[in-house]
């Protein structure tokens, strides 16, 4: 029985602990009869070996980051009984309340360090320090390139920003519209900003964007202010949301006519999609930046496996429209995209 | 000598002693010259008096100076403009009312914003998840407005604690409610399609629907209009209104004098909450959903349109009526702007040159009507 | 400003009270009476008892021997409020007045006039106006602007807001407790004045204070105390105002510290 093979079965029989106990001893004794001492004592450590895996973001209760928390809790929850543990901070954009949690998992001696990076140099100090005491690092979701130079660092999986947005960009080109406005719905976060950049790159047309500091805590505030920037900029024909709850807020505050595009799924976008409301969503699968970290913090712990070979593992722009949104739809019900 | 523990009857209050003519303490005038010499105070001192005059002339002024700088978008005439801004002022001013009164009796609330996610949520879960009809989830989510407030006075009152640390701690620990309780039971963190309850087109004509369509002022305007006018007068032509100023302004004083000073304040701390709570209905009902988000922060906005209003934050003293200028100030900025096509980076640097100026010229103003005298 | 007979009851009157702490004994024995439209003054230092006495005349603590008597019949206050409706008012030394309110409301402020019934009754406050500054108006008072807050008036001023009030709402008896102490000379002698015209209105006043050059000029009767004890009761024209500074200076220590001084000086 191959490694692959029994990883499989295991998959099938996710759901029965006996199973998998017996699995397990069969998997070990299956080795120690196929494979040399190395594989031996590889998947032998595996019961034995524990991974602890600390995943720090600076993400808040959205409907953006429930999916995120969907994808670690699913990964822990398959790879428990393979020793795999996972602690999770969730930091709503408070950059010092992510540094302090990046501090408990270097105090807590965790063998993975998985962290989100809205601002780079504020998670410089506990960074390099996690890196000096060995300590593997995998940055998800933002900060792609910040922390090569790491000792320790594994691989950057999430979509990149700048990527992403000119993926939004060529959407709103495809479709010929000529003023796109991007709405930035927190002040301090640097992806967002590369987003527009991106956005801005390849649209042929002008962009702007306005920033409402956390918009998403009063929507229909938010909605006058839409109002207010179309009412000021009567030419603007395009408009780019970075979060969704943004974008099915924003529908009724654009003008009738108004392309509308957003970034990240939620059920209310999937739905004004299939409607032909919004035009397009780009998903980073942020189901993935939950659940791939932990998968390759555990094959590095106990099989040395890396990843990416210093290229990031991408997770988006995968774009969703109104082709393939009733399929994503029934999936995004449940939580998972 | 016997200890008859008679029980004291209690006389009737002297009459109103009226001076008879000649018998005048000196010093004191007959009532007619005092008339005239009260006419002498004059109108614009007592203008002046009002705690909320420096609210109103700071709305005029950032008025008139976004009808300068958003002349673009004719700022200044076109009733579309005006309903944006109203609307905007309408989201801050409804729960300011309650929380102005609050802060007029000595207290702070600051679980009032997180408490507009809070109800729009439960909202949501009754209709969504439980299937209700929209109306009895209203009455429960209204009375679990109720029962927060109630949470919160009754705690303050009786552990003496300052109510800025018992209502962090609701706010804390809604704050996790709203986004442990949800993902509980919805598997996620907003609640969607509340649209779908029965009963939800009368609900949304009576909580979100446009007042006049063509310039788009929305309902929660005339809300705000109702609750401001209906605090207001409870406030100064109610005896109610004499212990909310009481309670704030010397609660050892009040209590020695026999205003219920515990009641006061509970009954202060259930208004806001209740008020926070309709708000919550009223954006659940408008947004046709809620996320788990919604309101955190806000009730430093509340606080501010206070102050702005002239409200005390050390209490006894301040204006319903003010607070309603401070949110249309706020709403002004807000929209003005981004009418005004400013970077909108500066809406936070605006807001607070906006609450310090507003705190001087209020204090500035009273101290001069006070000399005025 | 009559004395009282010995036939007619006295408006309020203690006969041999006392009253414990645990076993501290706060008040002994005492006996005292005031009559209407007369100025009982007690004099005494601090910790001879003056708040213990108040808080019994009030009704916020029980004696526990003696009694106590309104109108000649012996009664126990159970609270304050049964001593309010007794017709006894105390005005303490804060004054029970908010300071950010005006004068009209710190009037009525927990005895509200209303007008119409619930939920739209509201206060009658142009009633409320009138009365204010017809109340202060018999105090001598003319107050221009009854919109006036409270904490811009003197002192003085304030007194006689807190003792209209008082008499306003039916008080017989006006328990004054240190109301001069606070105050400078002007104002104390405005507050003097305010006195006298309680007690010209029918009053029984109960003038506590620790100040003898206050008390003199006012008082129809004097009880000095001293550690819970009267040491000395007396009827106006009975004694002069150096008699009673001495004993309530306790009369001998005064003099020897006198001596002593005086012979320290020489030397």
């Amino acid at each position: 029985m191959s490694e692959q093979d029994a990883i499989d079965t295991l998959d099938e029989q996710r759901f029965s602990r006996r199973g998998l106990v017996v699995k397990g001893g069969l998997l070990t004794a299956g080795a120690a009869i196929l494979g040399g001492p190395a594989a031996a004592s590889a998947l032998g450590a595996t019961a034995a070996t524990k991974t602890r895996i600390a995943v720090v973001t600076h993400g808040d209760t959205g409907s953006f980051w429930s999916v995120f928390k969907k994808g670690v809790d699913q990964a822990v929850s398959d790879l428990k009984a393979r020793g795999v543990s996972a602690t999770q901070v969730y930091a709503n954009n408070d950059v010092s309340k992510q540094v302090a949690g990046l501090n408990a998992a270097i105090a807590a001696k965790v063998n993975v360090i998985a962290t989100s990076v809205p601002d780079a140099s504020a998670l410089q100090d506990p960074l390099t320090k996690a890196a000096s005491k060995g300590i593997e690092i995998i940055t998800v979701n933002s900060g792609l390139g910040a922390f090569d130079s790491l000792k320790t660092y594994m691989c950057h999986v999430g979509q990149t920003e700048d990527v992403a947005g000119e993926g939004a960009g060529k959407q709103f080109d495809a479709v010929g519209a000529k003023n796109l406005v991007v709405l930035i719905h927190e002040a301090s976060n640097s992806g967002l900003t590369q987003r527009a950049a991106g956005a801005k790159k390849t649209f042929k047309g002008t962009t702007k964007t306005l920033l409402i500091p956390n918009a998403t805590s009063d929507l229909p505030g938010t909605q006058q202010k839409i109002s207010a920037y179309f009412k000021a900029n009567p030419k603007t024909d395009a408009f780019l949301a970075l979060n969704p709850d943004v974008a099915t807020a924003a529908l009724t505050a654009v003008p009738k006519g108004t392309k509308v595009g957003t970034f990240d799924l939620s059920p209310g976008v999937i739905t004004a999609i299939e409607g032909g409301k919004i035009l397009f969503a780009i998903d980073q699968q942020q189901y993935l930046q939950g659940y791939l970290p932990v998968v390759f913090a555990y094959l590095f712990v106990t099989n040395l496996n890396t990843v990416g070979n210093g290229a990031p593992v991408l997770t988006g722009p995968g774009i969703v429209n109104k082709a393939n949104a009733a399929r994503v739809a029934a999936l995004a019900k449940q939580g998972t995209r | 000598m016997t200890d008859t523990a008679s029980s004291p009857k209690p006389p009737a209050p002297s009459p109103p002693l009226s001076s008879p003519p000649g018998s005048s303490p000196p010093g004191f005038s007959p009532p007619g010259a005092a008339d005239e010499r009260l006419a002498q105070v004059g109108v614009l001192t007592t203008i002046l008096k009002r705690p909320d005059t420096g609210a109103f002339i700071g709305a005029v002024a950032v008025f008139l100076l976004f009808a300068w700088t958003a002349r673009g978008v004719n700022w200044a005439g076109d009733p579309g403009i005006w309903s944006t801004w109203l609307n905007t002022a309408a989201y801050d001013g409804i729960v300011a009312v309650p929380v102005a009164l609050l802060m007029i009796g000595g207290e702070f609330d600051l679980s009032s914003g997180v408490m507009i996610g809070s109800s729009g949520l439960l909202l949501g879960i009754l209709t969504t998840k439980a299937d209700w009809n929209i109306w009895p989830s209203i009455v429960v989510v209204l009375l679990f407005g109720l029962a927060i407030g109630f949470v919160n006075g009754f705690t303050v009152v009786k552990t003496r604690l300052p109510s800025f640390i018992v209502t962090l701690g609701t706010f804390f620990m809604l704050r996790g409610l709203n986004a442990g309780l949800t993902i509980k039971i919805t598997g996620g963190v907003s609640i969607n399609d509340i649209d779908k309850a029965p009963g939800f087109d009368f609900a949304h004509k009576l909580f979100a629907s446009t007042v006049w369509n063509k310039y788009g002022l929305a309902v929660p305007v005339v809300w705000w209009l109702g609750f401001t006018l209906v605090a207001a007068w409870v406030l100064s032509r109610t005896r109610f209104g004499n212990w909310i100023f009481s309670v704030g302004g010397d609660p050892v004083a009040a209590r020695n004098v026999g205003v219920p000073v515990a009641r006061t304040k509970i009954l202060l701390f259930m208004a806001t909450s209740l008020v926070a709570s309709t708000w919550g209905i009223m954006t659940a009902v408008a947004l046709r959903g809620m996320q788990s988000n919604e309101g955190v922060g806000r009730e430093f906005e509340f606080i501010i349109a206070a102050v702005v209003g002239g409200c005390l934050l050390t209490g006894g003293y301040g204006s319903v009526l003010g607070a309603a200028f401070g949110a249309m100030i706020l709403g002004m900025a807000q929209i003005g702007i981004i009418s005004s096509g400013w970077d909108s980076n500066w809406v936070y640097f605006f807001e607070g040159v906006v609450l310090i100026s507003a705190v001087m010229l209020n204090t500035a103003i009273r101290r001069r009507a006070e000399r005025a005298r | 400003m009559s004395s009282a007979g010995g036939n007619d009851a006295h408006l309020l009157e203690l006969e041999g009270v006392s009253k414990y702490f645990g076993n501290v004994l706060a008040l002994r024995d005492v006996s005292l009476h005031v009559d209407a439209g007369a100025v009982t003054c007690i004099l005494g230092d601090n910790g001879a008892g003056k708040s213990t006495l108040i808080k019994i005349l009030s009704g916020v603590h029980h004696y526990d021997e003696g009694v106590l008597r309104v109108d000649g019949e012996g009664v126990r206050f159970a609270s304050p409020r049964d001593a309010r409706h007794a017709g006894i008012a105390t005005v303490y030394q804060d004054l029970a007045m908010v300071p950010l309110m005006s004068i009209w409301r710190n009037f009525f402020l927990g005895e509200e006039p209303v007008k119409g019934r619930w939920p739209v009754s509201r206060f009658d406050i142009r009633f409320a106006k009138q009365t204010a500054r017809e109340q202060m108006g018999q105090m001598g008072i003319d107050v221009r602007d009854p919109d006036q807050p409270v904490g811009t008036l003197s002192g003085g001023e304030r007194q006689a807001v807190a003792i209209a009030r008082a008499i306003y709402f039916g008080a017989r008896v006006l328990i004054l407790d240190e109301p001069t102490s606070a105050l400078d000379v002007k104002q104390a002698g405005v507050v003097l004045r305010y006195v006298v015209r309680a007690a010209e209105r029918g009053v029984g006043v109960i003038f506590i204070t620790h100040n003898p050059h206050h008390a003199f000029p006012v008082g129809d009767h004097f009880v000095l105390l001293n550690r819970g004890r009267v040491i000395g009761d007396h009827v106006k024209g009975a004694v002069t105002r150096d008699q009673l500074v001495r004993e309530m200076a306790g009369g001998a220590e005064l003099e020897a510290l006198t001596h002593e001084l005086e012979g320290a000086v020489d030397t």
